[in-house]
């Protein structure tokens, strides 16, 4: 599959995941990567890049025993993209599995 | 790959490319390994699931704020060089404007300091009582006094202009985005003030002196035109 095209679907992907519930990048890497084929190491940058782009947040929080976890956490912003980002895939993805099982004319 | 190793690659990739909070990004992957490995797992099999350092470091590029792109490439730097030759040309024109207010501001200055303190150097200073020429050399003083103001602020200018300048193009070539500079020096409201009091007053005594100069001159003379009567442009 073509990566940059992965890429976007995976950063909707992650904020699927975090519309859920806060959760901390490595829990978010191992779900995805159970589900999807990507390399364990592809989630961070995503975060990162949904963190600069202000869609997510960080916070640190104390785990008992071990050192401090970030955790992730989906913005007002981030909702909203989302919400919109999602029904415009979800429309796409329909049209295109029309079109690759020949149902469209 | 071990963790040491995979981490000391994924450093170096992350340097190499200039990404900001190399240290934020690799306490991500510490804390994977760490997970990883409480989870079992062996170091190099993370490591494999984990994707090449270059990849990942790959991955991290161009979303430092997100907003801004990655480094400037060929084309723009070219024209960043084409727009720097005509910046440093519009520079060197601006300070000699500035070398040719100074210029004027002494020669004033030194004319008046001729007239008032009655130095003549090799006669090039025409004939005229010293009452009427002291306040002539008072009313030449003002004049070099503003131009002195206009020096002062044109040298200002210049200097705010490159710095504002010089930060426009780091900003373009760099990643390292700061904040950009504004093109006119900033000074407080007194300052500024004080700046518009000097000109205004030196501009309002060469005004009033030349006038009142004039006035004494054609008195003394006894006509209009004084600079007749002592024969100034005449050889």
């Amino acid at each position: 599959m073509n990566t940059q095209y992965k890429k976007g679907v995976l950063e909707l992907c992650v904020l699927s995941v975090l519309e859920k519930r806060d959760c901390y990048g490595y829990e978010i890497s191992e779900y995805l990567s159970g589900i999807i084929d990507i390399a364990d190491g592809t989630v961070y940058p995503i975060l990162r890049k949904l963190k600069a782009d202000g869609l997510v947040t960080t916070y640190l929080s104390e785990e008992s025993g071990g050192p401090p976890r970030k955790y992730y956490s989906v913005t007002e912003l981030g909702r909203k993209t989302f919400k919109e980002d999602s029904t415009e895939y979800l429309g796409f993805a329909k049209t295109v599995e029309k079109l690759l099982k020949g149902e469209e004319q | 790959m071990t963790k040491n190793e995979y981490m000391d690659q994924l450093k170096a990739e992350l340097k190499k490319k200039e990404i900001v909070d190399v240290q934020d990004i690799l306490t991500e992957y510490e804390q994977h390994f760490a997970f990883k490995l409480a989870d079992g797992y062996a170091e190099e099999e993370i490591a494999a699931k984990l994707g090449q350092p270059q990849t990942i470091a790959a991955q991290f590029e161009n979303l430092g704020t997100g907003k801004r792109g990655g480094g400037a490439n060929f084309a723009v730097k070219t024209g960043l060089i084409f727009t720097a030759v005509f910046e440093t040309l519009f520079a060197i024109l601006f300070l000699g404007w500035d070398f040719v207010l100074a210029a004027a501001a002494l020669a004033f200055a030194a004319t008046g300091a001729c007239l008032i303190g009655k130095f003549n150097i090799s006669g090039l200073i025409p004939y005229m009582p010293y009452s009427g020429g002291l306040i002539l050399g008072i009313s030449v003083i003002g004049l070099a006094v503003f131009f002195g103001a206009a020096t002062w602020y044109c040298f200002k200018f210049f200097k705010q202009m490159v710095r504002s300048r010089v930060r426009w193009h780091k900003n373009v070539v760099s990643r390292n985005t700061l904040p950009p500079l504004p093109l006119n020096p900033q000074y407080s409201s007194r300052t500024k003030r004080r700046f518009r009091n000097v000109a205004l007053w030196a501009l309002v005594v060469f005004g009033a002196c030349f006038v009142l100069a004039c006035a004494v001159l054609m008195l003394q003379a006894g006509t209009l035109g004084f600079w007749h009567h002592w024969h100034w442009f005449v050889k």
